[in-house]
């Protein structure tokens, strides 16, 4: 998988830059600044199978920005942060196919920096809680243990209880994570789809056993634990599918602390790339159309049916009621 | 014809003798079958030689070989690689074009010669193979819808001093080694992908109704991981071969199965919304049909005043939370 790994000149002695270089053991390519390669050329989004490129480099500009409308549960602020570009999984229905130039993976090592903006960001609400997401682009937990970030993120949390970090992942790379304290305000989320479902779309990803185990884990050793089932693709039998997979997480679903449901969807340059990346995905086997906010969707009675259902599925398994929310949902 | 485009007399020499190719001009050389164009050296000189030809001619697929230099270390000199994707790179920087292959392997087209190791290095992360060429000339057929392919002789390690040299001492082996690829490029067989569905006489398709059948077994085929075949047998093909209809109507009825098949909550809710639509004979009721606004249009017809009244006091009975209600998906599926 992994190709080359391009080092900024400046990051040469750094300890994080260092320990990642000699846990991968690549050619070192020692470059400038990142963006004189990283996206300059359009790569194809499949070259990341066997060519895909590392860089490690300091985050220049913003690195905590506000989220969009309705990315999690309503009445607080959230902002997401940005540690890293493109990941290492290949989920077909994925935005960053059409988001950026190149899958090729950006480490920022800055994560001082990065923290300072996020207390700035926390100073800014003084009378409230303010949710900080890790994973908008990229699964926050897949590589932590070549990065070693969690434990300053994690730091951040215990001396910020306003704070509230969200990890979002499909990862079962939580080896570092079970030797951190348990807090209410940090919290790992996984995605989750039916493993009929998962199988054929989310590629090079652990299995949906193995993602439930460990949230099973998790939650035994006291750590805050949520689930995503976004994006939901329709598929025969679909609702029998997500009753299988609640079945399988009843052990937790009472201490989610949150469920998201979302619909699949996309904008149109990224339907474009799902089309063009993988023509036969089970993706294309139900009719989409332009919808009201010229995202590609399901037909929304569809939709619709498809949200309800889930929902009442997910409190008939004991997934408390007030604790599920639609995401980025009309 | 086929265009083959190479950037010098040198490598194309094999090529030129095997197939009796005669001289039109220093660049062009012909028989009914293969032009052949010495594009030159460089990126962009290679773009609008390609472009000119192309703009006087038409071409089934314009095919670029040459030789190259190696930046994956690892390839050897004297193999051959289709490649996968090209970029172009100018002093050393990545442009933001970039053009798509079936190869193995990815190509970087220089604007200068690399001839040290400090301009291959940083290359290294995007490419095996550096050439002088062939971004130009996917550039150009990508302008003119012309399908492009593109094969790359390793003839020494990019960055290397004295490559130049090494090439010109064996300019007539490279040469051979090129024919050979190319009449291995020109024997393949063209497989087409395209499967036909030879449902028989009992079925009449429209050229617009053909293209909609294969989309929707295709469909059908990718959601169960069927083949076509069994999409027929689900269906119960026999049956409506059976039927005493028309072949047009039996076409009809054979799109409205697999429709239903494909996606049986359409069918539902088109169900639901006929019911509610029945309620108010003599209104013709319009809705959105990708069920995406909530809009809804009415219109009759009327003759006289009585009639006009009618119909006013039934449009004023019209209830539309039914139908909110389907567009809500609150439809019976299961």
């Amino acid at each position: 998988m992994w190709n080359k790994i391009y080092l900024e000149k400046k990051l040469k002695n750094h300890p994080r830059a260092e320990a990642i270089i000699s846990k991968l053991k690549l050619e070192v390519i020692e470059i400038d600044d990142y963006r004189d390669f990283w996206g300059k050329s359009k790569k194809p989004y499949l070259l990341k199978r066997d060519t895909l490129n590392l860089f490690i480099s300091e985050k220049k500009g913003q690195t905590v920005k506000l989220a969009p409308d309705a990315y999690g549960k309503a009445g607080e602020p959230h902002y997401y942060f940005v540690h890293a570009y493109n990941c290492i999984y290949e989920c077909q229905y994925c935005y960053l196919q059409g988001y950026f130039n190149t899958p090729d993976i950006v480490l920022f090592i800055n994560h001082e920096e990065i923290l300072w903006e996020m207390k700035k960001v926390l100073d800014s609400h003084p009378e409230t809680s303010v949710w900080f997401h890790a994973g908008e682009f990229s699964d926050s937990l897949a590589l932590t243990h070549l990065t070693g970030e969690l434990e300053l993120y994690h730091k951040f949390c215990e001396e910020n209880p306003r704070a509230i970090i969200e990890l979002r992942t499909k990862s079962v790379n939580v080896k570092a994570l079970k030797t951190l304290k348990p807090l209410d305000n940090f919290i790992v989320s996984f995605s989750l789809s039916p493993e009929k479902v998962a199988r054929r779309i989310d590629e090079k990803t652990p299995s949906i056993k193995a993602r439930v185990k460990v949230m099973e884990e998790l939650s035994s050793l006291g750590f805050s634990i949520a689930a995503h089932f976004d994006p939901i693709i329709y598929q025969d039998q679909f609702r029998e599918l997500y009753k299988d997979l609640l079945q399988s997480m009843s052990n937790i679903n009472p201490k989610l602390l949150y469920l998201s449901l979302g619909v699949v969807r996309f904008t149109k340059d990224v339907y474009r790339e799902v089309e063009r990346n993988y023509p036969d995905s089970l993706i294309h086997a139900t009719t989409m159309i332009k919808s009201f906010d010229n995202k590609i969707r399901y037909s929304r009675p569809l939709r619709n049916w498809i949200l309800s259902s889930v929902f009442d599925e997910a409190v008939e398994h004991g997934v408390r009621k007030e604790r599920i929310y639609l995401c980025m949902e009309d | 014809m086929k265009l083959i485009t190479l950037a010098h007399y040198g490598e194309a020499q094999s090529i030129i003798d095997r197939f009796s190719l005669s001289k039109k001009s220093s660049e062009l050389y012909q028989n009914d079958e293969l032009t052949l164009l010495l594009t030159g050296e460089g990126p962009f000189e290679a773009c609008a030689s390609v472009s000119s030809l192309l703009g006087q001619k038409n071409f089934s697929e314009v095919i670029n070989l040459g030789i190259a230099g190696a930046l994956d270390q690892k390839l050897l000199v004297g193999e051959i690689f289709e490649i996968r994707s090209i970029y172009l790179a100018v002093e050393g920087k990545l442009q933001y074009k970039t053009f798509k292959g079936a190869g193995q392997k990815d190509l970087i087209t220089s604007f200068e010669r690399i001839l040290g190791e400090d301009k291959a290095h940083p290359l290294r992360g995007f490419g095996d193979i550096v050439d002088r060429e062939a971004w130009g000339v996917a550039f150009s057929c990508k302008e003119h819808g012309v399908p492009f392919r593109s094969f790359k002789l390793i003839s020494d390690v990019a960055g290397t001093i004295g490559a130049c040299e090494a090439v010109k001492e064996s300019a007539q082996e490279l040469s051979l080694k090129l024919l050979a690829k190319l009449e291995e490029v020109l024997g393949e067989v063209n497989e087409t992908r395209e499967e036909s569905f030879h449902l028989g006489d009992e079925f009449y398709f429209t050229f617009s109704l053909k293209h909609r059948l294969h989309h929707l077994v295709e469909m059908i085929t990718l959601r169960d991981e069927i083949t076509a075949l069994d999409v027929f047998k689900k269906i119960d093909l026999g049956a409506l071969k059976e039927l005493n209809i028309t072949p047009k109507a039996r076409a009809k009825l054979l799109m409205e199965k697999l429709e239903l098949e494909l996606d049986p909550f359409k069918g539902k809710l088109q169900e639901a919304l006929s019911e509610w639509k029945g309620n108010y004979q003599g209104l013709d009721i319009h809705t959105d049909p990708q069920w995406e606004s909530q809009s809804v249009k009415f219109s009759f017809t009327v003759q006289n005043k009585n009639e006009l009244e009618a119909k006013l006091e039934l449009l004023a009975k019209v209830d539309l939370e039914p139908f909110y209600q389907i567009l809500q998906g609150k439809v019976d599926v299961e």
